[in-house]
């Protein structure tokens, strides 16, 4: 155990390129390749950490200011989830996700509980986000892990529900999306669709999404999305001119910087997840199965584009307005549409819906994300981040998404008995999807077998 | 010198798949000085993509850039990449 821990304490950058590299050559990558992976990763993680202490250097001190002379408790900052990602992965359970998320995959298909084929091996660092702040809250390693099983099951299960709207929609065959940022917000989509239908005069109205992305669409634009938030920012912190126009370019660096240094993450971790979901396709390699990919697939749908552009001043707006929210949000500005991607299809693309819907559903996140502010912080400490000039750090994805209450909530709450209801969810889960999926598929033998 | 930007949702995830997987073909092909390979996210492109000889995108696209952008999604199911690296090549050698 102490081998280790010593191990663990050697921090993400120089750990993980030694967990890749493991795992690449298990995989049957070449050596060269192997090593070079591993030593990106770690390279990645120095970058994402140099940049996350700009923004603190930056963004911390003008919060500070805005805080003093205005009285707004938005003390918390947004990382986003490149920085939640990083975050997730460089701790012992970021490790664990994917052996353990590759396991529960292929023996859930074996059983037929799932028909979904999760290849998107990188976005497995969610459950580990989840795990990682149970262990924070809990101090419980075997809680967390299981809490990580259970949020795979989970996803998995929604790969099945959601892969017949994805399909209609977005016209992706056989691709689904159980992603941890995106699918949850389906379940939240659909009862809020069915009120919207039966709302008179509403359930007719749509928007035109070409005005909007014509007209807004340069602030979809990161680079400019980051200059103008830091010049709002150092404006209502009360910085002279010099000083604000300094905070804008240094938040419009990170927010452009941060993805780039994630992209070198992911350019290491890129051999590995593509051997990883060769190896598990060959393991099925007839079956009628959904393939599970990266829900970024579909984000650049015009409807989904347009929504989370009207989104951005909206979510900076509730997070100043809500009573009780201490998060500004930042960088996950630029991720609102992962949140809201699979509601669209619900809402067959109606902009209007998806803006009230998202609204609805980041309000709440918000306070989610408040809520798990301190766990998020803990545990990028003990992933050795440099958190010197931060008070408290959280992040909309996956702060904001709604499965991160129970799976945190419930375990702090009733331990190990949270289980029993995990266990139940579960199952209720499996049968409605199934009802639906078994009367939709009568004819394909899959489902006789 | 021929530009190739390679677009996906957030301009990190499976854009950096499919921009590796063609830098490696390039090396492969030994074309790697004749291209450089770009990568942005799907909101950044809109405002840009004319400014590139060829646009891959994993992801849907907007109206307005659909007639300019190649389907990148074979990279990453694996079916079917191919043809990509034809269009690539002749683009290249006109």
């Amino acid at each position: 155990m102490s081998v280790l821990q010593w191990f663990v304490d050697l921090g993400a950058s120089v750990m993980l390129p030694f967990v890749i590299f493991i795992f690449a050559l298990v995989l049957r990558t070449k050596v060269s390749k192997a090593v070079r992976s591993g030593l990106i990763v770690g390279i990645g993680f120095i970058g994402i950490n140099l940049v996350i202490g700009l923004l603190g250097d930056s963004l911390g001190p003008a919060i500070e200011a805005m805080v003093d002379k205005y009285g707004l408790e938005l003390t918390i900052i947004d990382v986003g989830w490149p920085a939640a990602a990083a975050i997730s992965y460089g701790t012992v359970l970021g490790s664990l996700t994917i052996p353990i998320g590759i396991a529960i995959n292929l023996l859930l298909l074996s059983i037929g509980f799932t028909r979904t084929l999760n290849i998107d091996i990188w976005n497995f660092w969610h459950t580990s986000f989840t795990a990682s702040l149970v262990l924070a809250l809990t101090n419980h390693f075997a809680m967390a892990v299981g809490v990580m099983i259970v949020h795979h099951i989970v996803l998995l299960l929604l790969g099945d529900w959601i892969q017949r709207d994805i399909q209609s929609f977005y016209g992706f065959k056989q691709i689904t999306f159980p992603h941890g940022a995106s699918a949850p917000s389906y379940i939240v989509a659909k009862p809020l669709n069915y009120v919207f239908d039966r709302i008179p005069k509403f359930n007719k109205l749509q928007a035109n999404q070409a005005s909007i992305q014509k007209h807004l669409g340069v602030f979809g634009d990161t680079t400019v999305m980051g200059v103008v938030i830091g010049l709002f920012i150092g404006v209502l912190a009360g910085y002279d001119l010099k000083n604000t126009l300094t905070l804008a370019m240094q938040t419009g660096a990170v927010l452009v910087l941060l993805p780039r240094m994630v992209a070198l993450l992911m350019e290491g971790l890129a051999p590995v997840s593509e051997a990883a979901g060769n190896y598990m396709k060959q393991r099925f390699p007839k079956r009628n199965l959904y393939i599970g990919m990266d829900s970024a697939l579909a984000v650049g749908h015009p409807a989904v584009l347009s929504a989370s552009l009207l989104l951005v001043p909206i979510t900076l707006l509730l997070a100043v307005i809500l009573p009780g929210n201490k998060v500004l949000p930042f960088t996950d500005l630029a991720t609102i549409p992962f949140l809201i991607a699979l509601m669209v299809p619900v809402f067959k693309g109606n902009i209007i819906r998806t803006v009230i819907g998202g609204a609805f559903y980041i309000g709440i996140g918000l306070y989610i994300a408040t809520w798990v502010a301190p766990l998020v912080t803990a545990t990028a400490i003990s992933a050795d981040f440099n958190m010197e000039n931060y008070a408290t750090i959280s992040s909309l994805v996956d702060g904001a998404v709604w499965t991160t209450f129970p799976f945190i909530w419930l375990p702090g709450r009733m331990q190990w008995f949270s289980f029993i209801v995990f266990g139940a969810f579960i199952m209720v889960l499996f049968i409605y999807v199934n009802r639906r999926s078994r009367h939709k598929h009568k004819n394909n033998s899959y489902w006789r077998k | 010198m021929i530009k190739i930007l390679v677009i996906c949702g957030t301009g990190v995830a499976t854009s950096t798949m499919v921009k590796e997987k063609i830098r490696e073909w390039l090396e492969k092909e030994k074309l790697i000085h004749q291209v450089s390979l770009f990568q942005s996210s799907v909101a950044e492109a809109v405002n840009q993509y004319d400014m590139y000889d060829i646009v891959i995108s994993t992801t849907i696209v907007p109206d307005e850039m659909k007639d300019y952008v190649i389907d990148g999604t074979p990279f990453i199911s694996g079916l079917g990449g191919e043809e990509m690296y034809q269009i690539i090549r002749e683009k290249v050698f006109s």
